[in-house]
């Protein structure tokens, strides 16, 4: 199944129904707390409309198609990707700096932030060697 | 990178559109193409290479950095 393809919204669609029966099901049977049939609600909603409605827009399906396989577009999102990530580790770096000049109180956050960027730092050298091994 | 692109497409009395269409990517990218603000994949550059019927080098002239 190609994502954002006609089959990608189709099964978008039915996920949506299939929440829909869920809900269904629960109101006979109370099997969902409050807040989950709240979700449920508002996303099998969103998913019907919304895949429902794009399944059928022969236009938009063939530019997103384009889009994918454009390979400038590939390079674009990945650069703008790379861009995110270097700002997303800077700011990191800044409110970690922030936070330890604060006191101990946000020690637990400056903590927080360092193991977020120390798992993105693994992350990244994991997929980079496994790339490796396939380029 | 140089390339003659727009000439070739021009030539053949085709929109970038149908260009696009034709090589499956958007018109964005073949307008970059003729730019030069973008230097095609090989593959993408062989695939222009044989819808106008040249080779490589006579759509695309490399220029090597005088430095």
């Amino acid at each position: 199944m190609k994502m954002f393809g006609k089959s990608y919204y189709e099964a978008l669609f039915y996920l949506g129904i299939g929440f829909g029966v869920v809900i269904a099901l629960n109101r006979r049977f109370k099997f969902l707390p409050d807040f989950a049939v709240g979700f449920l609600t508002g996303l099998s909603i969103v998913l019907m409309l919304v895949a429902g409605a794009l399944r059928f827009r022969e236009k938009y399906l063939k530019a997103a198609e384009i889009r994918r396989g454009d390979e400038r577009m590939q390079m674009i999102s990945g650069k703008a990707h790379e861009a995110a990530y270097y700002a997303l580790l800077a700011l990191g770096a800044v409110a970690i700096l922030s936070f330890s000049f604060l006191g101990e109180a946000f020690i637990r956050a400056a903590l927080g932030i360092a193991g977020a960027i120390f798992f993105l730092f693994i992350a990244q050298l994991i997929a980079g060697w496994i790339y490796a091994k396939r380029l | 990178m140089k390339n003659r692109l727009e000439e070739l497409r021009r030539k053949k009395g085709i929109s970038q559109e149908r260009l696009a269409e034709a090589m499956g990517v958007s018109r964005q990218t073949i307008n970059s193409l003729e730019n030069g603000r973008y230097n095609p994949s090989i593959k993408l550059a062989f695939k222009l290479a044989r819808y106008f019927d040249l080779s490589i080098e006579e759509i695309f002239i490399y220029e090597e950095d005088n430095k």
